[in-house]
This record gives C-alpha cells, structure tokens and sequence, in this order.
C-alpha cells in the first residue's frame, strides 16, 4: 500500500468502514511508515478531542427552528438530533469513588505480616478485580462512542492543555 | 590568537559531545512509544471488531519494541490492559499468549513479577486454582530477589 492511498483510508479505517483485507493492508502499513503512524496518531488524537467535547444543553425548540430556518421543506424536518454523547451521570463517580474505598481497604488490611499466600492470593485478585471492572468500563465506554480513546492507551504522551490554553479556567 | 579561539571552542565541543548520546536515546523512545501507541490502537480495533486471529501477531510487536527498563512498566499496564480486553470477550487462550510474549521481553524482576500475577489472575478466572497459585508464588520469589515489597 502506498502512503497516499493508507492516509485516505485512514479515516474510513478509524470509522470501522473498510473491510477486513484492507484494514490488515492499513494495520500493516502503519506499523512499518513512520510517515502514516504519525498521521495516524494525529487523526486518532482529532478524534479524542472530539469525544471530550461535553454535551451543550440547548432549548427544547431550537432543533425545530433551525431545521425549519434551513429548509423548510426538507422531510423530517421536526426529527430529533440523532447523534448526542451518551451522558453517565454520576456512574463514573460513583466506580472512581468504589476503587478509591477498595483500594484503601487492601492497603489497610497490608499491615498485617502474618497473613499467609492464599490471603495475599486473594487480596490480590480482589484489586485486580476492580482494576478489571475500571478497564472495562473505559472499553464499554469506548465501543459505545464508536471510537478509541487515549483513555486507556498508556503509551499516550499525557499533554496538559490548559498550560497551553490562554482560556483554561486556573 | 588563533590558539586562543581553538580553546575557546573546546567545552562547547565537549557539551555537545556529551548531549549528543541523550538526545540520540530520546529520539529512540520517542520513536519506540509512537510505534507502541499506535499498535496498542490497532489491538485494540482488532478486539472491537472480533477479528481475534490477528489479535496476537499484532500485539506482539508491541512487546517486542526492545522498551528500555525504566519504561517496562507501560507494557506491563499494556498486558494488564489487553488481558481485561480479550477476557470480556472469553479469549483466554490469546490473553496467555499476550502474557507468555510479555514475559519474554521485560529485563526486571519487578516487571516479571507484575506478569505472572497476571497469568495467575487469568489462570484464576479460567477455574484453575492450582496454576494460578504456581504463578502467584513465582511472582512473589521474583519481588523478593528484586528486593521490593511484593503484593503479600
């Protein structure tokens, strides 16, 4: 595959719209171009700063007077929006707050020297068992976004923004 | 004069010199961790899209990246990750040859360590107690001769 021809399927490969000979001929390339990994990891991080873009309320009637506004005639003018980020409320706080409890727990029960292997075993996998319940929650949150995310990718390069952004709140 | 200006020139030699092997080796990381980055995207597609024949050959490269050992801890939260990702979709015979692959390319103990708990975590969820503990205990000898604190 060429370099043009991998950096216009790009998109359509990140959507999940190309099949699955050219995905491998995409996956190949860009993991052998330098050139296509870079575009690649800029257009993955595009694609990131769009998911964390938050929902904008906006007035029950505003969707109908533009559509109307725009085109009149145009059928199904009175449809809802159809594409809104999912909104998780408090789930999020809540499954942070639950591994910090956890987490606290374990390290307090950590003090205890005379505790034997199946003890240590079993504390163990009750950490790792939250670790599980986070990461897959993040994958769920991902698959319904329809997209990856630097969320769980740890070899991301974090970059603080708003050192950066005249705007940032401080 | 002429002597003067040679010597003058000297530490400016000498510091670039001296950067020039540390610049090297960052430009290499960065290069290691783009690559990283980008196939830990590609795993992660090939999982979404159930195309599990893939999975292993892809990830691979991933650990195979030769990361130096103050960065090893990013492929053990990678295998971590990967794990999660295969067992939600019962691939436990790809999540062992993720960690098997893992194991191999880590140098510290510490690393090794965190490898083996996962095997025994995936050896635990498979319903087997007795090559779970197998693991668990090596990852404890191996905390012990790095001569940090284990999990226990």
């Amino acid at each position: 595959m060429e370099c043009r021809s991998c950096i216009e399927a790009l998109t359509a490969y990140m959507d999940g719209e190309l099949d699955s000979r050219d995905s491998q001929q995409v996956e190949l390339h860009v993991s052998e171009c330098s050139v296509c990994n870079e575009e690649f990891r800029s257009l993955r991080i595009s694609y990131d700063l769009f998911e964390q873009l938050g929902t904008i309320e906006v007035r029950k009637d505003l969707w109908e007077r533009v559509i109307s506004g725009a085109a009149p005639s145009l059928p199904g003018a009175h449809a809802k929006p159809r594409f809104q980020r999912p909104s998780f409320g408090w789930l999020p706080y809540a499954a942070g707050f639950a591994v910090v409890v956890l987490v606290a727990v374990f390290s307090f029960n950590s003090a205890n020297p005379s505790e034997d292997l199946h003890e240590s075993f079993a504390r163990f996998l009750n950490e790792r068992e939250a670790l599980a319940i986070r990461n897959v929650n993040l994958l769920e949150q991902s698959i319904r976004s329809g997209r990856n995310s630097t969320m769980y990718n740890p070899f991301v390069q974090r970059i603080d923004h708003s050192i950066q952004n005249p705007f940032a709140q401080e | 004069m002429r002597s003067y200006c040679v010597l003058l020139r000297v530490p400016f030699v000498f510091l670039i010199l001296s950067l020039t092997p540390h610049l090297r080796a960052q430009d290499s990381w960065e290069n290691i961790r783009g690559i990283a980055e980008s196939q830990h995207e590609i795993v992660m597609l090939m999982i979404q899209q159930e195309r599990f024949d893939s999975v292993f050959d892809a990830a691979r490269k991933i650990f195979e990246l030769q990361f130096p050992p103050h960065h090893e801890h990013l492929l053990v939260k990678e295998a971590e990750m990967l794990t999660d990702a295969l067992l939600m979709h019962d691939q436990v015979q790809i999540a062992h040859q993720v960690l098997d692959c893992a194991l191999l390319n880590v140098s510290t103990n510490h690393s090794k360590a965190a490898l083996h708990r996962e095997k025994a975590y995936v050896f635990k969820k498979e319903g087997k107690a007795e090559e779970a503990m197998e693991h668990f205990q090596k990852s404890i000898e191996l905390e012990k001769e790095e001569g940090e604190p284990g999990p226990g």
